[in-house]
């Protein structure tokens, strides 16, 4: 095969069979020609760019640098706010049952006065104030301790 | 060709003594003087690579200096699997590529007409300064024949006729096969060629 009809072929992008691979690893590198621009190519100058261009580099380096995280993205950002949340999270469970002894359960006594306490608040007051007003006015500081005990971990025992 | 690329590799390996990888490994560990001696080291190839593939000088600082800022930003995630070299044209290839195609601007082919001097300067040059001056114009009649080809030839024709790059570092830079990149090449001289042919015939006449 010979130049012209391999050029075609390369041109109209057909596959070139093993023998027509090697006929174009001959041309590349020894046809006068292709040899020619070869030449002229690896003969152009060296062009190096200006000072000033190297001292443009120089600072958006130095910014690039002075980053807090290169490639920092806010996906590893979600990452790691929501890794950070889980963490604390679980170390306030853990703060607050350390800190209360033992694990807050609900007793059947009080769970009892607490149906009672609900079940005078529906009843009609004999003085005539309100069910929110009698309701609040029956609860005392004493049961608020124990509320507060149960829903933030104060001891039981108190109970 | 490929002794061009190589001899000038070789001249900056022997100015600084450190290899590549060394360097690449130095700027993993945040060392940003490695990273200063890379840039030292391929700032003008880089340059002249985008100055050739875009044509103008001051859109070519814009590619060099984007190059050398994402090779910084991803300087973690090179592996080695190819040199810096490929790695670095790699990026100037697709930034010189996007930036064309963003400007979307038709390509302006220079006519070339046929000088004598000129054309003697395309095949012997000396330190003469009108040599100096034609070689300066033989520069500007190949940069336009060069604004003739494809944005698929121009690449590879760069990388190995002025780089010095083999096949397979073409290949694994502009990820196609070291076939295609062979019919690349040889179309691509073949393109070049025709283009200059005028100056070619005009410079061996003169002789």
């Amino acid at each position: 095969m010979n130049k012209k009809e391999l050029l075609e072929r390369i041109e109209r992008d057909e596959r070139l069979s093993l023998v027509e691979q090697s006929e174009l690893d001959a041309m590349l590198s020894k046809d006068d020609a292709q040899q020619d621009v070869a030449r002229l190519l690896g003969g152009l100058p060296s062009e190096e760019p200006s000072l000033a261009w190297r001292s443009r580099l120089n600072e958006q380096l130095q910014r690039e640098a002075s980053k807090p995280l290169r490639g920092f993205s806010w996906l590893r950002a979600g990452f790691i706010a929501s890794a950070t949340a889980c963490v604390l999270l679980a170390a306030t469970v853990v703060f607050q049952v350390s800190r209360s002894g033992a694990v807050p359960s609900v007793s059947s006594e009080l769970l009892v006065r607490w149906h009672e306490e609900a079940a005078a608040s529906v009843a009609l007051p004999a003085d005539g104030s309100s069910m929110t007003t009698f309701a609040v006015a029956e609860q005392t500081p004493r049961e608020e301790d124990e509320l507060d005990d149960l829903l933030y971990g104060g001891s039981m025992e108190a109970l | 060709m490929e002794s061009t690329g190589v001899l000038r590799m070789t001249q900056h390996e022997a100015g600084n003594g450190l290899s590549d990888q060394l360097l690449v490994a130095r700027c993993q560990a945040d060392d940003l003087s490695a990273f200063d001696l890379l840039v030292d080291r391929y700032q003008a190839r880089v340059f002249g690579f985008a100055r050739r593939m875009v044509g103008d000088a001051q859109e070519a600082e814009d590619v060099a200096q984007e190059v050398f800022v994402r090779a910084f930003r991803n300087i973690r995630r090179y592996d080695g699997r190819a040199s810096v070299a490929g790695w670095l044209f790699k990026i100037a290839t697709n930034l010189c590529i996007d930036r064309r195609r963003r400007r979307s601007r038709r390509v302006v082919e220079v006519p070339l007409e046929p000088d004598a001097d000129i054309a003697h300067g395309l095949i012997a040059r000396s330190g003469d300064p009108q040599e100096e001056a034609v070689a300066k114009q033989m520069h500007e009649v190949v940069q336009s024949a060069l604004a003739t080809l494809s944005e698929r030839l121009r690449p590879v024709l760069l990388l190995h006729d002025v780089e010095g790059m083999s096949y397979e570092e073409i290949a694994n830079a502009l990820n196609i096969p070291v076939g295609t990149v062979k019919s690349r090449l040889f179309l691509a001289r073949e393109r070049l060629q025709s283009a200059l042919s005028a100056y070619l015939q005009a410079g061996e006449t003169d002789e």
